[in-house]
């Protein structure tokens, strides 16, 4: 478990990160998200402890970051960069073994992971010869050959094409299976619906959200249901109306007629399927929550409307 | 593994192996022994070397014996009209021909005629030789007999000879040596401490053009970093040093001593100069050297100065905006060395002075300016004054430069003000 307790950074007169807290359970793919300059980053660093925070701490499993085995931690920062004039094999062996491998493990693991990843060929090829999508997996590689109890990954998918990204994704999963407390700040909210089971949105330094992403999305649910019929909708929309629900579309598909419609509460939606059930040839209905991006621009955009 | 040794097998395995390396370390002492080496080695290997011949019109024989000691051959001519003397002159007989008018009763005058432009030197000795013949004829006008002995008696110089008294007696510490090593230790620690210093900048600026330094310190910490860094480019210099004194080395048995050159060579005054004598004045000189506290402190101070200013440029290309900055700071930074290679010049002339002392006491000129007052034998309490100092600013500064270091990572790209630096320093301990 980690505990981010009232934390805050102030850089000249900005305060990248106010007064913060909130915790991180062990084994969780944990979201950070938050717009550009949310301070996404420089909390990243105080977990990382590249920066120290000018007040609050925060706890790994009650110990203090500056007392933390910092080989618990592996990292893939925001700003990929690695000796562009050293040959892959190399470098990795080299970076590997600052992370306490011996050479021999090192090389035994890297190895390995070349190969699931499909860039054995690389070994012996100069980094500056790599496209910026292959670098970043060497990254990858890099940031988790220890086998680190806390995996933290800025903007992992940035960069790489739909195979590379899926990949990642794959394991990013498997990684998290086996124990791991994966960190993954991302501007990409459908990486957060895939992966990620709790999350913390910022904007300018304060914690604006944080939860389990299905309680963050009940909580924000607006009863609304896509009903698919095989016959003709008519007679539901009729009843839709009747009842003052809102149609929010229509749609024909095929043979498939579908319907989004907004009602008050859940009782205004059993009752108008109540009375359609029989007549309408149902084949299928299913509530549509908010999505992550539609919380996460909702969500900024009503604290700024509130800061004006 | 340690990370310490990690980073400097790294920084110093990637330099070694580089071509520029390998071609900087076999090419610059090839290239500086011929420099010096190659006219000697040829002139060893000229056999058909001869004299050249130089004609000498002088009706009434006046010059009959001011060439007997020249390099060159003088081979009298008759009074040959000027028809003829342009005929010999054309004829490549003669490499030219001296005329002397003795029309031109105030003897101030002769002339040389040529196709082949002849060298200042050879202009010089015709002239001096001609010189000397007039001086004589002069003195000789003034009822002065004996004119060579007088010259000669003349021409004696004096030799002074220096004793330092101290508690230990009295010692005799005169001679050239002394500035002249004085001069080139000091040269040599400024030149090794700049260009290493530099390189240690350039690993720097290659770690933050390539991002890869916010990796790196999450695995290391930033003063470990930073020491593992100077010390694998140090080696790489002692690497270098190490391979061009084996090549010298190599070098000095293969190549030909002046020992080897003909002795009609002309240019051969450098053998001639070094007589016994001088040698072994020079030898005198050498024994009455702490060779060992001279020995001592030049690899102290040399190691001391590079891990000094190594840093500061490490801290420098850290903390810079852009390589147009970090170009700018160098030149700051590199100022105190500068002066301190000016100051070696006045310590030739007085070692004690109080610009001496200071300058060899204050940590950013020492390395250089107490080399050479050590030589002269410094006193051993300004020696470990200096040596202290050193030591304590340069772990400082390696300090301050780690965090720095550490710091800059946030400031990447951006133009960090004096304000920030100051909190960085205040922040260290945290």
């Amino acid at each position: 478990m980690i505990k981010v307790i009232k934390v805050s950074k102030r850089y000249h007169d900005v305060n990248a990160v106010n007064d913060i807290s909130f915790s991180i359970p062990r084994g969780s793919v944990f979201g950070f998200l938050g717009p550009n300059g949310a301070g996404k980053t420089t909390l990243i660093r105080i977990l990382t402890g590249l920066i120290v925070p000018d007040k609050g701490h925060v706890l790994f499993d009650g110990q203090k970051q500056d007392e933390l085995n910092m080989r618990r931690i592996g990292y893939l920062p925001e700003e990929r960069g690695l000796y562009k004039k050293m040959k892959v094999g190399e470098q990795t062996v080299y970076l590997a073994c600052m992370k306490g491998l011996t050479r021999q493990v090192a090389e035994r693991r890297l190895r390995q992971w070349f190969e699931k990843m499909n860039i054995s060929d690389w070994w012996n090829k100069r980094l500056d010869s790599l496209s910026k999508g292959m670098q970043q997996k060497i990254q990858f590689i890099i940031a988790t050959i220890h086998h680190p109890d806390i995996l933290i990954l800025d903007e992992p998918f940035s960069g790489l094409d739909p195979v590379n990204q899926d990949i990642l994704g794959k394991e990013i999963i498997e990684l998290n299976q086996t124990g791991t407390t994966i960190i993954l700040s991302t501007h990409d909210m459908n990486s957060v619906e895939q992966f990620c089971n709790q999350i913390v949105l910022f904007d300018k330094g304060s914690v604006l959200l944080s939860g389990k992403v299905n309680e963050i999305k009940l909580a924000r649910k607006s009863f609304l249901y896509e009903f698919c019929f095989k016959q003709n909708d008519e007679l539901f929309v009729n009843q839709c109306n009747q009842l003052g629900a809102t149609i929010v579309s229509t749609n024909k598909i095929g043979t498939t007629f579908c319907v989004k419609a907004q009602f008050r509460n859940e009782q205004e939606a059993e009752s108008v399927l109540i009375h359609t059930l029989g007549q309408i040839g149902l084949i299928s209905f299913r509530e549509i929550l908010p999505s992550m991006h539609d919380i996460f621009v909702e969500s900024v955009i009503r604290k700024s409307d509130i800061n004006l | 593994m340690n990370e310490l040794f990690l980073v400097i097998h790294r920084e110093y395995i990637i330099r070694v192996r580089t071509i520029s390396f390998v071609l900087t370390t076999v090419l610059t002492p090839i290239l500086l022994s011929l420099v010096v080496l190659l006219p000697v080695y040829f002139v060893t290997k000229q056999t058909d070397y001869k004299p050249i011949t130089i004609g000498l019109i002088d009706p009434v024989q006046y010059l009959k014996n001011a060439f007997t000691d020249s390099e060159f051959v003088v081979e009298p001519l008759k009074n040959e009209t000027s028809d003829e003397v342009k005929q010999l002159v054309l004829s490549d007989k003669y490499e030219g021909i001296i005329y002397l008018n003795r029309s031109d009763s105030t003897f101030t005058k002769i002339q040389y005629y040529f196709t082949k432009q002849p060298s200042i030197s050879l202009i010089g000795q015709i002239k001096s030789a001609v010189e000397k013949v007039a001086i004589k004829e002069k003195m000789t006008t003034y009822g002065i007999n004996d004119v060579d002995t007088i010259i000669n008696a003349i021409k004696k110089t004096v030799d002074i000879e220096l004793f330092k008294v101290g508690d230990d007696g009295i010692q005799n510490v005169g001679g050239l040596i002394k500035p002249l090593l004085s001069i080139i230790l000091g040269l040599i620690i400024y030149m090794f401490v700049f260009m290493f210093s530099i390189r240690v900048m350039r690993g720097v600026l290659e770690e933050k053009g390539g991002r890869i330094v916010e990796l790196i310190i999450t695995s290391i910490s930033p003063v470990k970093f930073m020491t593992g860094k100077i010390i694998g480019i140090a080696m790489v210099g002692l690497t270098q040093i190490v391979c061009w004194f084996i090549i010298f080395s190599v070098m000095g048995v293969f190549l030909p001593t002046t020992s080897n050159i003909s002795s009609d060579y002309p240019g051969n005054f450098i053998a001639q100069q070094a007589t016994s004598g001088n040698i072994n004045q020079i030898l005198i000189n050498i024994n009455q050297l702490d060779i060992n506290t001279v020995a001592f402190s030049f690899v102290f101070f040399f190691i001391g100065g590079y891990l000094l200013y190594s840093s500061i440029f490490a801290a420098i290309a850290a903390a810079a905006k852009n390589e147009e900055e970090v170009g700018m700071f160098s030149m700051i930074i590199t100022i105190p060395l500068l002066m301190a290679i000016i100051v070696l010049s006045s310590v030739i002339i007085s070692p004690d002075s109080s610009l001496s002392y200071w300058f060899s006491i204050i940590p950013f000129t020492s390395p250089v300016v107490m080399m050479g007052r050590i030589v002269y034998g410094a006193p051993m309490q300004d020696i470990l004054l200096s040596m202290f100092l050193l030591i304590v600013t340069a772990g400082t500064v390696i300090w301050l430069s780690g965090k720095i270091y550490k710091m800059k990572i946030l400031y990447a790209g951006k133009k960090v003000t004096m304000r920030e630096i100051i909190s960085w320093i205040k922040n260290a301990n945290k």
